[in-house]
């Protein structure tokens, strides 16, 4: 029965983190230059991923936001690569063979970014475990 | 008794949490690692700045270390280092090959006239085109490409003294000392 109450206590901790964490998924800006495509889903796919690309003289703007004119040049490489009907994953490719993965602002998991990805995770875990062990402690007393 | 131990978790969590960041201090968040290193220089084709009508292309970083420095007029701390390559380069037995970013000509060549040229070849890239093939985003930036044409190494900023003894001349050493 306690082992229940305190696996249904740990599951609780970690939905409430992760509400928590939910805030920081917000929609990008969309880019206000003027590149005119030809589809609504063209137009969709150049937002989504000009907000995907960090720029790199101003570190923490996406392409979509920078005024740098690294960043205005790089969005004509990607609006005419959309154009030409280029994959996400070509464009991806395209950036990060010449910039790293530095320009990617959700960084892909290797082996260098391995804490990056699991820490978080087994921080909520270790910290739901360790306060849902402490409250069933003091219950007792 | 685990229970005792499980005590110096938080502690060791925040002296690894201590560590990470002292570390995170004396990083500069301005220097990205380029992707570029140990791979072969991408290709161009730029116009020499000294005569527009001579195209330069990588067949000038064949059989020789190359320096390719990216600089500009417009660029502020360009104008220093220029100071500094002028009195290393003569001597660096290397090529020296300007790589003037999205410039215009005339203020190029003034430039060059008032803080000297210690460049073999000069390319110009006015649009900024191959730069962006070079995962070029500022200036100044400096590039080591080797006798193969591959990039060996990438500083990003002016070279000082300290760079330059630390970080270019043993490089350069060795790949003077590589066969093709």
């Amino acid at each position: 029965m306690r082992s229940i109450t305190l696996a249904k206590n740990i599951l609780v901790c970690i939905l409430l983190s992760m509400l928590l964490f939910s805030a920081g998924f917000a929609a990008t800006t969309p880019s206000s230059d003027v590149y005119t495509l030809p589809t609504a889903a063209d137009t969709t796919r150049f937002n989504t991923l000009l907000g995907q690309f960090r720029c790199l003289v101003c570190q923490n703007e996406s392409l979509a936001d920078s005024n740098a004119t690294l960043a205005a040049d790089l969005r004509q490489q990607i609006y005419e690569r959309v154009l030409q009907g280029q994959s996400d994953t070509d464009i991806r490719r395209y950036l990060v063979t010449r910039y790293g993965d530095y320009v990617l602002f959700e960084p892909p998991f290797t082996l260098n970014t391995t804490a990056l990805w699991i820490l978080p995770f087994l921080l909520v875990l270790g910290g739901s475990i360790s306060l849902c062990i402490l409250i069933q402690r003091r219950k007792k007393a | 008794m685990t229970l005792k131990c499980l005590r110096w978790i938080p502690v060791l969590m925040i002296l690894a949490l201590i560590a990470v960041l002292w570390r995170g201090l004396y990083l500069n968040p301005k220097e990205i690692p380029s992707p570029l290193i140990d791979r072969p220089a991408p290709p161009f084709q730029l116009p020499n700045l000294l005569n527009p009508a001579v195209m330069l292309d990588n067949s000038l970083l064949k059989n020789k270390v190359t320096i390719v420095n990216v600089w500009a007029s417009w660029c502020a701390a360009c104008v220093e280092e220029q100071q500094f390559i002028r009195t290393v380069a003569p001597s660096s037995r290397v090529q020296w090959l300007g790589f003037n970013y999205k410039d215009d000509r005339q203020e190029a060549l003034t430039w060059l006239q008032q803080y000297g040229n210690p460049y073999n070849y000069i390319a110009t890239d006015a649009q900024g085109a191959a730069a962006l093939d070079w995962g070029i985003y500022g200036t100044p930036e400096t590039f080591v490409v080797d006798k193969k044409g591959f990039i060996r190494y990438k500083h990003i900023g002016p070279i000082s003294l300290k760079d330059w003894q630390k970080d270019f001349v043993p490089l350069l050493t060795r790949l003077n000392q590589e066969t093709v």
